[in-house]
Order: C-alpha cells, then structure tokens, then sequence
C-alpha cells in the first residue's frame, strides 16, 4: 500500500502533540514556578528498502534501493529549567528562588546548556528546588514557592504537600518555648529563618536551626513532572538530586559557597513566575498548526492518487 | 482560561473594593494539572534522549490558592472619635449574631442596645457589638469616648476631661494563620465552623507586650495599636491592579488564540476527507 498516508497521518499526529504541549505551556503562563516544556520528535526507525526481482530461480535476489523513514512521533518533553522572573507580592510565606549555578569550564548558554570542551558531551545547569513531602511521605521538588501555614503549624504548598526543612524534616513552625504558632519569619538568603523581632535565629524544639531546604539537582531532565507543579526522581535517577541539609547543625558548606558567590539566593515575599515566552509559544503554535495542515494536505493528495488509482485506471 | 476567568473575578471584587474602608485584597495562585503519562517501552531509551521514558501529557492550569494580602492599608483621618483603626496584624472582634466574627474595619458607631436608654454600644455599622475585654463597650450617653493606642477605653461627660472613667480594653486578635479565616461578607471573617480555634489556632488574643515597641515580649513583627479618629482604607493598590489585569487579559487573549487554533486543527481533521 501507499506508505505515505501512514506517514503523513504520523506527521498530524506528531504535530497535534506539539500543539497540546504548547497550548499548555500557555494555560501556565501564570503558574508560579512553571517551566516550559517542548516536544521534541523523532522519527520512525529507517528500514531498508529492497526491490525484489520476482524472477523465478533467481533465489529471491533482492537489490537495495536506500533507506527511508516512514512517519515521525513525539517523543519527549522535557522542560526548560531557566530561571524565571521573579515578582513580589509581599506576602511572607511566598519563597523564590534565583540560581545560576556555574561550574568550571562551562559556558551555558540562554537554555542552560554547554558542551564540555573535553569530552564534547551535554551538560545541563544545575538547579536548587524546593524539598517537600507529599501526603504519602514521598519526597517531591518543585520551584514553585508559594507556602502556607497549615493547622498544626508545618508550612505546606497550597495542595497539602509538607515543605520540608534543614534537617530533611518537615518546616514546623512553632515556638518550642511557648509552644504557639509563629505569625511570620524573616529568611536569609541560604534558607535560614529568623525571627522577626529580635532577629536572632529561630530553632526548632530539637534546638536545630529551622529553614527551608534546598535541593541540588545536576541533571534537571531526569525529573518526572507530576502535575501541581512538582516533580518526583525515579528510581535509579536518585544519585541526581543532593539535598543540601545542615551538616552537625551548621550551614551546608556547598550551599553556603553557592550564596555566599551569588550563585543562588532565596527571596522571601517573591514568587518565581512561568519561564513561558508568550511570543515564541505563539510562533510555535502558530508553526505547528500549519506543519498539521501541510500533512493534512498530504493525506488528501494520496487519496487523490488512490481515488484515480482505483476508479480512473480502468476507465474506457 | 476558566482559571484566568477566575482570576479576573477576584481582581474586579478587589478593585470594585477600592474604597471600602478595611477591606483587605485577595490573591490568586495558580498550579498545573497533570493528567496523563504515557508510558514507553525500552526501545525508546535512545542515546541523546533526555529525559527518563514516558510522555508527560499535562492539560491546563487550576486556580490552586487564593489568598487574603492582610498588609497594612493606608490610614485616613475622619476627625469622628467612633472611627478606630488597628496599626498592625491584628482584627477587632465583634459579635454577629451570636457568632464571634473579627474585622479590620473600625467605622463603628454608638447604638442604643439592650434596651437601656442611658447606655450605648460600641457596634459596626451593621448593629454587631465590638468586643472588649469584658464583653460589649457600653458608654453612659453624654459621655465622649476616647481610645488610647492600646485600646483602654474611657470616658467623660462632655465638657468635663476630669471625671474620666476607665470603660473596657478592646479586644484585639492577632491573624496567625489568616489563610484560614472565612470572609462571610460585610467585610467580616470567621473562623470556619470545622475547625477548633484552640487547636489550630486561626487567631489569638493579643498580649500587652505586644503594643510595646522595645518589648522583648512582643510576638509580632510590628507592634500593635488602635488609633481614633481614624480609618483604615482598603489595601487594594489601584495601579497593581491595573497591571495584573492587563497582564491576566493578555494572558486570557492568548489562551483564546490557542483555542481557536485548536480549533482549525479539528476542523482540519474533520475535513481531511475531501
């Protein structure tokens, strides 16, 4: 049969993804800590094609004509983890965080990637994330920092997930002295709260500093979006992801040298706003559609072939 | 954009709120929706590949959050001495119907309550008693109010500032978790019916310390206060507004642009006979 309608309608098929993906990221233009996604294509593995002679006694001998390509599918969708915008709003549980994290040798470019000069490879920006507990006790990432404080005091996102802190516990927010919630707190750029009237550190009932922890993750890509702005590590990809707790209750000396170079700062009162760039989504999404028609018309040529293969041929 | 439709709600209530005296902005959070992963077999993990297998399909966007901005509005002098404003993360409490609200809107008035002639209540302006110390403020009438920034309120008869008497201490509550609050209207909130304020601690009562400025005591940021003779505008700032409903309208533009794109994309596979 006629190949090419299978690989147009691949091709329609492909491109519907693509224009899924980017009518969400446009939905998300306004979802704090959201990070653009883009699908990338593959196409359909090459086969070889042959003409076989059909020739009686000739053993089926074939001779190769080339190879070719029969359709192409969405294959990926990895997000793009650049920092996004940062906007105040003032509220004291709104936490942002700002990271350019370089490394030796490594010049990223506008999409967090460089290639190594030794081995050529690709290698993508590291990226500090938010740690925090879903309600199954399983630990989740995310940049979106808009926090609250729930019944019992924990900070938690706005679905219930528990933020966790400094020592890979969840954030209690709780004056061990007097036992009552705490109404507000000032955080340093490293994570770390204090007090807001007398400014002195503010420590747990374990006498342990309280903060948010950051995350270290190397390879962002290995992240697994979840929905509700989270991301998860499957299994076998944990070597990525380095929480940066406290070690023997002083300061995480990786993330102090990443604050103290400015190489990573967490705003309080700030939220991180959607990395989607409206203008780009609206050339991509205008470009997808048109990719769509192009195969669609495609499609309706090779009926038209068909229709005249079928009905025309054989005509007197 | 059923999402930004909301949003668009929340930013008309908040502007159409511009004046009312008290009233505090409310904020809208948005989160993705996730809805399916497609799973992929081994053969998908191809060199250059960068991400682990499956195709995360998301589908749009939730309003996930709306919050109250409980910041300071800015103050307005009205010279009336039943006009209080609270300086601070604090609501004053008043009585609706039985039911404990609390408030930020100090436009209060003298009523005849109770059914005795010679006393008045302090109330809002809907008739619900403000709450001191000891229960409902009564002021003998003929008597003029005063407030002291840490709610005491006295009293004398007019023209005679020496026969002062000691009346009651308004009622202050600190917002620990205003998340929690309620709003019921009439610029009230509550504490939702569900929860137990004891255990949760929605609001407390303020303590003496915290009024003090050099206090160590104090367990708020700002210290407190009451002042007269003053009232509380709203927290909406009309030019944020502004720029958030440009922003949210852009947005909602181009989630209509993507919808009628879509849209050809059907039509364009509805037609792909003939």
């Amino acid at each position: 049969m006629i190949r090419g309608l299978y690989t147009a309608a691949a091709g329609m098929i492909a491109e519907q993804r693509k224009h899924d993906t980017i009518t969400n990221n446009i939905a998300n233009l306004n979802t704090p800590g959201y990070k653009q996604v883009n699908a990338i294509s593959r196409s359909f593995p090459e086969m070889l094609i042959a003409l076989t002679s059909g020739q009686p006694g000739a053993g089926g001998a074939s001779r190769t004509i080339g190879r070719m390509n029969t359709g192409v599918l969405a294959e990926e969708d990895p997000s793009l983890y650049v920092q996004g915008d940062l906007k105040e709003t003032k509220n004291s549980f709104d936490f942002a965080i700002a990271s350019d994290i370089q490394e030796n040798g490594l010049d990223f470019n506008g999409r967090g990637m460089a290639f190594d000069p030794n081995t050529g490879d690709r290698v993508f920006q590291k990226q500090l994330f938010f740690t925090v507990q879903s309600p199954q006790g399983e630990t989740r990432y995310t940049r979106s920092g808009n926090f609250a404080v729930n019944e019992t005091g924990e900070l938690v996102t706005p679905e219930g997930d528990k933020v966790l802190g400094l020592n890979g516990q969840p954030v209690k927010l709780v004056n061990p002295a007097t036992g009552q919630t705490l109404t507000s707190v000032t955080a340093m750029a490293d994570g770390r709260f204090l007090d807001p009237v007398s400014g002195q550190p503010l420590v747990d009932a374990a006498g342990q500093p309280l903060g948010i922890l950051l995350s270290r993750v190397d390879n962002p890509n290995r992240l697994v979006r979840e929905g509700n702005g989270v991301y998860r590590v499957n299994p076998g990809d944990e070597g990525t992801v380095a929480a940066l707790t406290d070690q023997n209750g002083a300061r995480n000396a990786e993330l102090g040298n990443l604050v103290d170079t400015h190489q990573a700062v967490l705003r309080q009162g700030y939220l991180e706003q959607s990395n989607v760039d409206p203008a780009q989504s609206m050339v991509e999404l205008n470009t997808a559609l048109r990719a769509y028609e192009a195969n669609q018309k495609m499609v309706q040529y090779y009926d038209r072939s068909l229709d005249k293969a079928v009905n025309e041929v054989g005509k007197v | 954009m059923t999402a930004l439709q909301q949003k668009l709600d929340i930013l008309s209530d908040n502007m159409a709120n511009l004046d009312t005296t008290g009233y505090k902005r409310k904020d809208v959070n948005f989160s993705d929706i996730l809805m399916n992963v497609k799973q992929q077999p081994q053969g998908f993990q191809q060199t250059g590949r960068l991400s682990p297998l499956g195709y995360v399909q998301s589908w749009g966007s939730r309003v996930s959050q709306v919050q109250y901005d409980l910041t300071q509005g800015s103050l307005k002098e009205t010279g009336v001495s039943t006009d209080l404003s609270v300086e601070g993360d604090a609501l004053f409490q008043v009585e609706a119907n039985g039911q404990i609200a609390y408030t930020r809107d100090g436009g209060f008035q003298l009523t005849a309550l109770g059914g005795d002639p010679n006393m008045l209540t302090l109330t809002t302006k809907e008739g619900y008693p403000v709450q001191g110390k000891n229960g409902s403020i009564r002021i003998p009438v003929g008597y003029e109010m005063q407030v002291s920034p840490d709610g005491t309120v006295t009293a004398h008869p007019a023209g005679n500032p020496n026969a002062t008497v000691k009346i009651d201490q308004i009622k202050l509550n600190v917002a620990v978790k205003p998340q929690f609050l309620q709003q019921i209207g009439n610029n009230l909130f509550i504490v939702p019916r569900d929860m137990d304020n004891a255990t949760v601690q929605v609001v407390r009562d303020a303590v003496p310390a915290d009024f003090d400025a050099s206090s160590p005591g104090r367990t708020v940021d700002a210290p407190l206060g009451i002042r007269q003779g003053w009232l509380e505008q709203s927290n909406v700032s009309m030019s944020d507004e502004m720029s958030d409903l440009l922003l949210v309208q852009r947005a909602y533009q181009l989630n209509a642009r993507a919808l009628s794109s879509a849209d050809t994309m059907m039509n364009l596979a509805n037609n792909l006979r003939g």
